[in-house]
């Protein structure tokens, strides 16, 4: 790796913690390179601007959320997979949550980025429905006609704006708890389409998930 | 895989379902409390998180029926910590990680060390065996193989 890439690398770190810790509005490029011990040139020369560096973030983060969101649709997930893999899309966007707290801010500064978010958006809808033929499957949930498509799209939606969400209401508690929220929140709304033992999967969740009010 | 495609009734995908949710709720509180306690010293840590390992996959496997004990054995195997299990599923989607290498990460690269380290030092032996003349010499200028003289050994135990 040439001392160049390195530097690269670098800016691209250091932005993304100073985008989620502040606020990506909050950071200037200016910021960034004072935070690293550089000079703005040295940044503009791999950089030619904050846009520039936010689609490069959101390259590597396409990249990596395609990859996960992509293997439950090629190769059904183990039943009991299902929560580390609600846990680990979480974790991903959490790690880029800067994006989703101001996405409509960032996407009118860089346009090049909306269909592609557009199409990760998608993506994880295509993704929940997957997971849901999966459980229909093996008889643990059923479905009316039309229901599966309409609780598809909202687990999209609720996965795309949870962190957002939680972060807006709540001011205390870390971002393991914030994810470990989410993920209950995930389980908890496909509870009413349950078979059989919907009181007691409603009661496992709640108790399992009160756990985390005692750990500091 | 075969347990994918083998005919299984609802009430055991149900039960696995649900040993897999207790199993997460155990781990991610077990793994918070040790956290807060990173102070006392890993190794201890360490001991704690087997014991909780086991703690959790006997819980487990009382929660679920006769049936589902096969499942809880593969839901919660014992010293199995939390992130240890994120990892694992983050390697199987294909992802790189970049942070810090897990515990058993490192005991394999310890183990992996300690193998290379017996075939330098039977590489080493033969190589002294052929040259016995040049033996001794050999000897004196590598003081980490197993012809470490006495008087070395017990100044490098020493400084330990």
């Amino acid at each position: 790796m040439s001392a160049g890439t390195k530097t690269r690398d670098r800016i691209l770190a250091t932005a993304l913690a100073l985008f989620n810790a502040e606020g990506e509005a909050q950071v200037s490029t200016v910021d960034i390179a004072a935070v690293l011990g550089i000079s703005p040139g040295n940044l503009y020369y791999h950089f030619k601007g904050k846009e520039a560096i936010i689609e490069a973030l959101f390259a590597s983060f396409e990249t990596e959320l395609k990859q996960v969101l992509s293997a439950p649709i090629k190769r059904a997930l183990s039943i009991e997979d299902h929560w580390i893999f609600v846990y680990i899309v979480f974790e991903e966007i959490n790690d880029f949550r800067f994006f989703y707290e101001a996405a409509g801010s960032i996407l009118e500064r860089c346009p090049s980025l909306r269909p592609r978010f557009a199409r990760l958006l998608t993506l994880k809808e295509t993704t929940a429905r997957a997971i849901l033929t999966r459980l229909e499957n093996e008889g643990l949930i059923g479905f009316a006609k039309g229901e599966k498509d309409r609780l598809a799209e909202r687990l999209a939606a609720h996965l795309t704006f949870w962190i957002a969400f939680r972060r807006l209401t709540s001011k205390s508690g870390s971002q393991a708890d914030a994810i470990h929220d989410g993920v209950y929140a995930t389980l908890i709304q496909i509870a009413p389409y349950l078979t059989a033992g919907r009181a007691a999967y409603t009661e496992l969740l709640a108790e399992t998930f009160a756990q985390r009010s005692i750990a500091p | 895989m075969t347990r994918k495609t083998s005919p299984r009734t609802p009430d055991m995908a149900r039960k696995i379902w649900l040993a897999g949710i207790g199993a997460y709720g155990r781990a991610f509180s077990e793994a918070h409390e040790s956290l807060s306690r990173v102070g006392e010293g890993s190794s201890k840590i360490f001991e704690e998180l087997v014991a909780k390992g086991e703690q959790i996959e006997q819980t487990v496997e009382q929660a679920v029926e006769t049936t589902g004990r096969a499942v809880a054995a593969r839901v919660a195997p014992s010293g199995a910590s939390f992130d240890d299990r994120i990892r694992r599923m983050r390697e199987r989607l294909g992802l790189v990680e970049h942070d810090a290498p897990t515990r058993s990460e490192l005991s394999a690269i310890e183990a992996r060390l300690t193998r290379i380290e017996g075939k330098l030092d039977a590489l080493l032996a033969t190589r002294g065996a052929d040259k016995q003349g040049a033996a001794k010499k050999s000897a004196a200028s590598k003081p980490a193989t197993k012809k470490t003289t006495p008087a070395k050994k017990r100044a490098l135990s020493a400084r330990r």
